[in-house]
């Protein structure tokens, strides 16, 4: 019973603790992101207005006339105003500290809207003045001589512009002056010399109006309420801080009393719990070390695979061993027959055998000749030409060595080889491994076919574009549908126990997928046909390999 | 063997001395700055634009936003009035809706400040569209296409405030960036004709950068129509003429005859001009413009050289229309 106790209380404790913990996180984030927030729009503000001056400055000196920096910085700070305004954090005096950087920034941007107005109209006056002055010049410089009206304009135009760059006093009085005086005789006045006027009365009045505007903007920057709220939100941080440091002190306690009580109850926990937690510490070790055998006999059964991929040559070569016993056998009693005869021919010197001995000593030349043709191909072939590289041989060249090997055994059988391909067809193969392909497909179809009357197997080529598909077709009708589904796995065979390992067909795509291809299966016209394509070799990239 | 490497490497110094990029023109002491390439939503433009040419949103479901906006050619109508569901025609020119968003403020007289503020303009006014927001929402709440096209970009049900969000967002997207005159700024001196830099030349030195200036070149502040040389009569207009521009909102005497200085991008395609269309040619205007704001008489040389610099102004129509158009052939 009384532990039963103890576990209560350890599990209503780590609840308190947890709801505790999610309070505590939710409102420190949402505290501090608000304060932080509020800082970085008073920050904001305080940039901007100083952007604000900045591109007022630049704009009385007439350095560009482009307002966009000047509206950007005003709607900048008209917006951070109002989303402070929304902020949180205010109470009622930090409010009225923020409705009064508010106001002054609302009158700010009134004031930077009548100061652009009034910028672009006294820069209007600026460019007319410039455009007439250039207009009298350009008069002068071609000759003609100025009116007195002109030199007046002339010297009109010089006040005027020694008094927008130096402000210059003397200047602002001739300009005065003229301003008035026209006044009196309105009447007379042409069109040109009033436009003049008003362009001068604008300057004067703009330029004042202009610096009156600017230095009332720059009165407006709330810099002292913006440092009072900075001060504000920093306080208000600290106190914050502050706060935190009570509630950490609450929380440690917290998670003191529940971590006792845990281990407590733990401690006095029945001895059933014990058992069960040993029981699963049991169970899990014995996971682990299933898991491991697993993965070592996965790993014996991969290296497995490759042995026996690898002795598969040898058994593809088992397999044809009796073949090849029979290739050289053959002529090897042909020898024999026709030595017999030389040798009587030798003992009974009778003339009349003398030319067929000769006869026979020509042909136990040409048959060790084939004997020795044969022997270089299938040293050729039986070499394991896995990390070959890659040779430029013509398509007969390794057809050639395929059939010798299998040549006479398919005689034997009376099985009829028929070779219709392209002899000079180029290809860049490894030739051993692709001589193996074709011995094993042609191995299959002896095996398929050499029941059958009239057989025979065929060795065709097709151009297709760059590549050239060779076929092996035997006179057999094709493979069955559940067979052909299954063809290709290893170990897969339909020949009679301790012909085939069931391994050919596999190993040839594995050959040919060095190649780049891969070996498929149709009927063509009704028959059996395997084929693959390879790369048919460039002539230009021959001649480059070739060394000159 | 030394003497020739350092040659070799003085030669590939100045090789790569080609490849430093041409100074910018836009170092601030241009009045007008380049366009920015936009980044937008690929679905909430989609939605904008939908509920752009929804004719749904005015009251007898007969005109859209796009009925006056032609977005697939210059943002605008060619009228000098447009017709809204009234079939009467409008009092004002309306004003291409391309490079809106880069504008300070919206209207003629510049009476809403945002985009999503515009929207109320027409959408309310009697003889434009004619309808109200209750309206509108609840036949558009109607649709299930719409509403979960809403879903899929905001994940939340139809409302006003959405309802301007997707159209203010797809009008953000409706910047024309890449004009040859932004490319010339951008440092491509040969992206415009000699004669058209010479216009440019003129423009500013006659003073018509004191108001069209900035990436919009205008847009950006009022300016009084007949600033030097005034336009209308004080007299003859009525009480409440739109030839009064912001005094019909301020009431302010300064505001009188005060309109937004229009955005002068893609210009040459936005016939009629001024605020009540009332000019057909650009040749006209520019003479108009040089009499009245700027006190001067611009001779047919330069207007016509003024007139071929801001044919550079023009761009392509924007690129999110085309987003648009692929969607709506879908």
């Amino acid at each position: 019973m009384k532990n039963r106790k103890l576990i209560y209380i350890a599990i209503a404790s780590i609840v308190l603790l947890v709801l505790f913990t999610l309070y505590f996180h939710s409102t420190k984030d949402f505290k501090s992101n608000q304060l932080s927030h509020s800082k970085e729009l008073v920050q904001n503000i305080h940039l901007n207005q100083k952007k604000i001056i900045k591109s007022i400055l630049e704009l009385m000196a007439n350095k560009n006339n482009n307002f966009d920096e000047l509206n950007h910085s005003v709607e900048l700070t008209s917006n951070n105003c109002i989303s402070l305004q929304k902020d949180q954090f205010l109470t009622a005096n930090t409010k009225s500290q923020v409705d009064s950087i508010c106001n002054k920034i609302d009158r700010q941007s009134q004031l930077a809207e009548s100061f652009k107005s009034l910028s672009s109209s006294y820069f209007i006056s600026i460019r007319y003045l410039q455009h007439k002055s250039e207009l009298i010049n350009y008069n002068n410089l071609m000759g003609a001589t100025l009116s007195s009206s002109d030199k007046n304009t002339n010297f009109l135009l010089n006040s005027a512009f020694s008094y927008t760059i130096f402000l210059d006093e003397v200047a602002f009085l001739i300009l005065s002056d003229f301003v008035k005086s026209s006044n009196i005789d309105n009447k007379k006045e042409s069109l040109e010399n009033s436009l003049l006027k008003s362009h001068i009365r604008n300057i004067l009045h703009s330029r004042v109006k202009l610096i009156e505007l600017q230095n009332e903007i720059e009165s407006l920057t709330p810099s002292l309420e913006i440092k009072g709220l900075e001060k504000l939100i920093k306080v208000k941080t600290e106190e914050y801080l502050e706060n935190q440091k009570s509630m950490k002190i609450a929380f440690m306690l917290i998670g003191l009393i529940s971590l006792i009580t845990t281990v407590f109850a733990t401690l006095k926990a029945s001895r059933l719990a014990e058992l069960l937690i040993f029981a699963n510490a049991d169970l899990d070790q014995k996971v682990v070390d299933r898991t491991i055998e697993l993965e070592e006999s996965k790993k014996l059964i991969l290296k497995q695979q490759e042995e026996i991929f690898a002795s598969e040559r040898l058994n593809a070569f088992g397999e044809m061993a009796a073949g090849i016993a029979h290739e050289i056998n053959t002529p090897l009693c042909s020898i024999n027959l026709a030595n017999s005869f030389v040798k009587k021919f030798l003992s009974t010197q009778d003339s009349k055998y003398k030319d067929r001995a000769v006869k026979m000593s020509d042909q136990i030349d040409s048959t060790v000749e084939r004997i020795s043709v044969i022997i270089s191909s299938l040293r050729k072939v039986a070499r394991n030409g896995v990390g070959d590289e890659k040779e430029i041989v013509t398509l007969k060249e390794v057809v050639d060595d395929s059939i010798n090997i299998c040549r006479e055994r398919l005689k034997n059988s009376s099985i009829d080889l028929r070779i219709d391909i392209d002899d000079n067809a180029l290809l860049k193969i490894q030739s051993v491994n692709i001589s193996q392909v074709l011995i094993n497909l042609i191995n299959n179809s002896y095996h398929a076919v050499q029941e059958l009357d009239d057989s025979w197997i065929k060795i065709q080529s097709e151009n297709i574009g760059n590549k050239i598909r060779i076929m092996i077709i035997d006179c057999g009708t094709g493979i069955s549908k559940e067979n052909l589904e299954k063809i290709f796995t290893p170990f897969f065979t339909t020949k009679a126990v301790g012909v085939g390992t069931g391994l050919g067909l596999s190993i040839s795509r594995r050959i040919l997928k060095d190649h780049n291809t891969d070996l498929n299966y149709q009927t063509y016209n009704g028959n059996t046909c395997f084929y693959f394509d390879l790369d048919l070799c460039d002539l230009l990239e021959i001649q480059l390999e070739k060394p000159a | 063997m030394k003497t020739a490497r350092l040659i070799y490497s003085f030669i590939i110094f100045l090789g790569s001395l080609t490849f430093i990029p041409p100074k910018s023109r836009s170092n601030g002491l241009e009045p007008i700055s380049p366009i920015e390439k936009q980044t937008y939503d690929p679905d909430e433009i989609v939605l904008g634009g939908i509920l752009f040419m929804d004719k749904r949103l005015s009251k007898d479901n007969s005109v859209s936003c796009f009925s006056c906006h032609n977005i697939f050619s210059n943002g605008a109508d060619n009228k000098r009035f447009s017709v809204g569901v009234q079939k009467t025609e409008l009092p004002l020119n309306t004003p291409t809706v391309f490079n809106s968003s880069l504008n300070s403020f919206q209207f003629w007289n510049g009476r809403a400040k945002s985009l999503e503020d515009q929207i109320d303009g027409p959408l309310i006014t009697k003889n434009e569209m004619g309808s109200n927001w209750k309206d509108v929402v609840e036949k558009l709440q109607n649709d299930p296409k719409i509403a979960s096209q809403f879903k899929k970009v905001y994940n939340r049900p139809i409302s006003e405030k959405l309802i301007k969000k997707a159209i203010s967002n797809f009008e953000r997207s409706l910047v024309t960036p890449d004009s040859q005159f932004d490319k010339y700024l951008k440092g491509d001196t040969s992206a415009i004709s000699k004669s058209q830099a010479d216009g440019y030349r003129l423009f500013k030195t006659y003073g018509c950068t004191s108001c069209h200036q900035g990436r919009s070149v205008g847009g950006n502040f009022f300016q009084k129509f007949g600033l030097i040389i005034p336009y209308y009569d004080k007299d003859s207009l009525a009480e409440g003429s739109v030839h009064l521009g912001r005094f019909n909102i301020t009431k302010l005497e300064s505001d009188r005859f005060v309109f937004k200085v229009p955005s002068l991008r893609n210009v040459a395609n936005t016939a009629p001009y001024l605020h009540d269309g009332s000019i057909d040619s650009l040749n006209k205007v520019i003479k108009l413009m040089g009499r009245h704001q700027l006190g001067v008489d611009i001779s047919e040389d330069d207007a016509l050289k003024i007139e071929m610099f801001l044919n550079t102004l023009n761009a392509p129509i924007p690129e999110s229309t085309s987003l648009l158009r692929r969607h709506l052939e879908k």
